[in-house]
């Protein structure tokens, strides 16, 4: 991180309350969740309430295998994100090139959709989409969802590639040119190699995205062979006696594989997030 | 090895600008030509062109006998150097400069080979194995060199590639690559806005100006008999003062410049040797003297007893070798129509003057001195056409 | 310069064979993506406007009505009410995200101990799934066992349970708050950018002028971030304005339609009425409020690029 700048003076004596008070908000939430995952059905719901449980278990992270279909909510989604990622990531990579390097006629339309395909509400999509699945017999199945998927978040990772592509100097290509390299070669010798880390944050970007998406997967999909995790989680909360503590435990389940993204990678996505916008 | 020829090129873009008009240029086999001219003057664009960077709206290029107006640039033979260098980040020096020659499919005993040989003559065989992130500038800029000299191509074409190097590396620098280039003898085409570069380094010299070819010749001959003020006023540091004067016959024979109300004698052989000049007397032309013209008439006080004028020190500055004074006279500033020049320093109605004395010389800010200037080293241009007479 | 050359070469041609090839290598790497752009955006986004023309179950009854459904849509005291509500909701949201975000990235850009941990842990809530955050702040504001109530209750604020999700102002007031808690990250992150991205010199000059901390603030961060968050507050009043999931896991869009964002609205009219056509129709309508606020915005503010 660069060093801070937001003004002289350094840090006012409120800041550190502040701080303190926007943690708290933040974690309490979280804690919460946790506390609850943690109870069995007989601390869960007691009056007086008991903010954390006399005798943690992890039952509740264990039932909800035995319960629910959450191994096929879990396959499911892995499946259908990380294809849908991999698809998108391809194809926007190429054109956030050619969208960034060549003039072409089309080019000022093509960036303008995109642009304009981020406005797109889902329930617009969802109606005819139903319908189309349906006419060729993809609903309530992995594949239907992975071209669902494909369908919103390549246009972003489309944009998010070139605007990351802008960042890198013409010149190179130039240079590669004289050098003796044609296009393609030049592609991928040259300037592929230095985009790794904005594909690595587009493809995060796009994992998350399709991770959390619950109105399409609802819709498209009915059978519990099928569905993703957000809707197998969402629908824990149908039931007449709602077990928090098992709902608690899937959305920790859920939100683990974002956690680890984020630790292991929060330099490239924070820094590559906020280079696209600042450029802009 | 080649001889290039540029037939009234020109670059015109979709809007009408037009940053490149009718540049012929003819370069011999191993000469090094440089461009030079203020920021947008169309140089780069130019080189651009040869390169195969730009397309050519007009006119043909050739090399050696082809022309290559439809060439993409891995096929024209020409090596370019950037001016921020455009080394690939993630190769290392090695690669880098090996790049061109892995294209081609040079098997790499043989491109280690040329690598070494390169990387010896720019002094680079310490930094093989770094990365470019690794390096300062001026080695970064050697690598761009070293990646252009291993091909043994037909056109070394260079974009500034000194401007961002800090003023003593440029030195070293400027002598290093006019060395090279010489043991090399490839043709080349070098682009620079440093008329001190220009003046250094080149077999001959491109003025331009806006797009259009203000002269080309060998540097001394640019600066001792330039063609226009433009010229005039760009090559040499500090530039020739220049301003309004007009040339009369003395009532007691002889010629003389009046520079304002101040009046010098001008000897014959100004006359003589310049045949349009006899029909310009008493019209006003711009007329330019080069600072080193000038003395301190207290250090000479027996010569050019007739060629004096009076001012006002306004500056001065002390160089050690030399001292700069510059005074304004009362002649009507001229505008040599370089973006880059200074405004006049009196005002609208002086021309300001800079003056290369000896160092001895006693002037002070606010000095009222007798200045010697040598007349028959005066340069005389039209004042509407700005070409030289 | 001689005078006795040559006729001039021809007028520069239209387009060298050069710059052909490069348009057309340009739009080979740009159009696998176009192809299924073009397959599986446009295509499904024409349909969606062909179905909102017919009276239709999308199986076997297909009538045309024409425009039918977007003028009932528009004369719908229901529909209009749902679309205040979300723009109401969408305006409170993205307001919440600039409040807080950019107050946390004023005061994360400058030297606080600790800055790391304080960034880490308050980037949390973007981390996740909407699911998760609808659920989480559902279980808080349980009526009986409910963290919110219990916590309010043990500081005296309140004597008895509060159904917070049952009273339609605070439920609304509940759905805005989850939106913000979860959202804010990513302004504080864009903010943050934005706030380094400015010269300290600028500051430095400020000071020297007499601007004390607000002033800075306000003559140099603020019109530093214009930029970004232009940009950022288009993309986000669209995507909080087309929002589902948060409402209608916690409310359902009720009670009593006080949360019935538009989102909810359509797909109720699609998937419980099965009235496509109508909720195509009106899905319409949003996308065109959605193009209209983007244009309108980018009009007002001219100085970005997206």
């Amino acid at each position: 991180m660069s060093k801070p700048s937001a003004a002289i003076g350094g840090a006012h004596p409120l800041f550190y309350p502040l701080l303190l008070v926007a943690c708290a908000i933040v974690l309490l939430p979280v804690f919460w969740m946790l506390s609850t995952a943690l109870k069995d059905e007989t601390e869960l719901f007691r009056d007086p309430l008991l903010l954390w449980p006399e005798k943690p278990t992890l039952a509740a992270f264990r039932s909800v295998f035995e319960d629910y279909p959450f191994a096929a909510y879990i396959r499911n989604s892995l499946v259908v994100v990380v294809c849908a990622t991999a698809i998108s990531l391809t194809f926007s990579t190429l054109a956030g090139y050619g969208l960034s390097r060549f003039r072409f006629g089309g080019r000022g339309a093509f960036l303008a959709f995109l642009l304009l395909s981020q406005m797109f509400p889902s329930v617009m999509l969802i109606i005819p989409y139903f319908k189309i699945l349906k006419s060729a017999g993809l609903l309530d199945s992995r594949l239907g969802l992975i071209v669902t998927y494909v369908s919103f978040t390549i246009p972003f990772c489309t944009w998010m590639m070139y605007g990351y592509f802008r960042s890198i100097p013409v010149e190179l290509d130039e240079a590669a040119a004289i050098d003796g390299c044609g296009s393609v070669r030049t592609f991928f010798t040259v300037i592929l190699p230095l985009a790794l880390p904005g594909m690595v944050a587009t493809a995060v970007y796009a994992f998350i995205t399709g991770w959390n998406e619950y109105l399409f997967a609802l819709i498209l999909t009915n059978s519990e062979e099928q569905k993703t995790l957000p809707v197998g989680i969402g629908q824990l909360i149908g039931q007449y006696r709602i077990e928090w503590n098992e709902l608690m435990a899937a959305s920790i389940y859920s939100t683990i594989p974002l956690m680890v993204f984020f630790l292991f990678l929060q330099r490239y996505l924070i820094s590559s997030l906020t280079a696209g916008a600042v450029k802009s | 090895m080649a001889t290039a020829r540029l037939d009234r090129i020109g670059k015109v873009y979709e809007n009408g600008f037009r940053a490149v008009d009718g540049l012929s240029l003819d370069l011999a086999d191993g000469e090094f030509l440089v461009l030079v001219g203020p920021s947008g003057c169309g140089k780069s664009t130019a080189l651009r062109m040869i390169a195969g960077l730009e397309d050519i709206s007009e006119g043909e290029l050739f090399v050696g006998d082809r022309q290559i107006n439809d060439l993409a640039p891995r096929d024209r033979d020409v090596a370019m150097v950037f001016q921020n260098y455009a080394l690939y980040p993630q190769m290392t020096v090695r690669q880098n400069v090996g790049f061109p020659l892995k294209i081609r499919g040079q098997r790499p005993h043989e491109r280690e080979r040329q690598v070494q040989r390169a990387a010896s003559i720019l002094e680079l065989m310490e930094q093989l194995g770094k990365k470019p992130g690794q390096l300062s500038g001026g080695q970064r800029q050697r690598v761009a060199m070293g990646r252009a000299i291993v091909r043994k191509p037909s056109l070394f074409l260079m974009d500034e590639p000194l401007s961002n190097l800090d003023a003593k590396l440029r030195v070293q620098m400027r002598a290093d690559i006019a060395g090279i280039q010489k043991d090399l003898g490839v043709t080349t085409f070098y682009v620079t806005h440093d008329q001190i570069e220009a003046m250094t380094m080149g077999h001959r010299v491109a003025v331009i100006k806006d797009g259009v070819l203000q002269q080309v010749a060998p540097p001394e001959e640019l600066y001792a008999r330039p063609d226009n003020v433009f010229v005039a006023a760009f090559i040499g540091s500090p530039s020739m003062n220049l301003c309004e004067g007009t040339l009369y016959r003395a009532t007691a024979g002889g010629w003389r410049i009046a520079l304002g109300d101040q009046s010098l004698a001008v000897p014959d052989t100004v006359i003589d040797t310049r045949p349009a000049l006899a029909a310009r007397v008493d019209q006003p032309l711009v007329v330019g003297f080069r600072p080193e013209h000038l003395e301190d008439a207290a250090l000479a006080p027996d010569d050019l007893l007739d060629q004096r004028l009076s001012v006002t020190v306004a500056v001065r500055e002390a160089l050690g070798a030399e001292t700069l004074v510059h005074f304004p006279i009362d002649a009507s500033p001229v505008d040599s129509g370089d973006p880059d020049a200074l405004d006049a320093l009196g005002g609208r109605e002086s021309s300001r003057c800079t003056g290369r004395f000896a160092a001895s010389t006693r002037a002070r800010v606010g000095d009222r001195i007798e200045v010697t200037l040598d007349t028959s080293q005066l340069h005389f241009f039209d004042r509407q056409t700005h070409l030289a007479i | 310069m001689s005078d006795a050359s040559p006729p001039l070469p021809p007028p520069a041609r239209k387009r060298s064979p050069a710059a052909a090839a490069r348009s057309r290598t340009g739009f080979a790497f740009v159009s696998p993506a176009m192809l299924v752009m073009a397959l599986l955006v446009v295509y499904p986004l024409a349909y969606g406007i062909y179905i909102s023309l017919f009276r239709t179950n999308l199986l076997n009854r297909w009538d045309f009505v024409g425009l039918t459904f977007f003028v009932q849509s528009l004369s719908d005291p229901g529909f209009l009410r749902s679309l205040f509500i979300t723009a109401l909701y969408a305006i409170l949201v993205v307001g919440g995200h600039l409040i807080v975000g950019v107050a946390l990235a004023v005061v994360l850009a400058t030297q606080i101990r600790m800055r790391l941990l304080f960034r880490a842990i308050l980037i949390l809530p973007w981390l996740f799934p909407e699911v998760v955050v609808a659920l989480i702040f559902r279980w808080i504001f349980d009526p009986i066992f409910g963290l919110l109530n219990h916590l309010l209750r043990s500081v005296g604020l309140i004597s008895t349970q509060v159904a917070w999700l049952d009273d339609p102002t605070w439920a609304f007031v509940a759905v805005v708050g989850a939106a913000i808690w979860k959202g804010y990250p990513l302004v504080m992150l864009l903010a943050l950018a934005g706030l380094q991205s400015i010269p300290r010199d600028r500051y430095e000059a400020a000071a020297l002028d007499g601007a004390g901390r607000f002033g800075q603030f306000r003559y140099v961060s603020l019109p530093g971030l214009a930029p970004i968050l232009g940009v950022a507050v288009i993309l986000e009043f669209v995507w909080w304005f087309k929002h589902f999931t948060i409402v209608w896991l916690m409310t359902k869009g009720g009670p009593v339609d006080a949360t019935n964002v538009v989102s909810i609205d359509i797909y109720r009219t699609a998937f419980q009425s099965f009235d496509f056509g109508r909720a195509s129709a009106m899905a319409v309508i949003v996308l065109f409020i959605c193009i209209a606020f983007a244009i309108a915005y980018r009009r007002m503010v001219p100085d970005e690029q997206a």
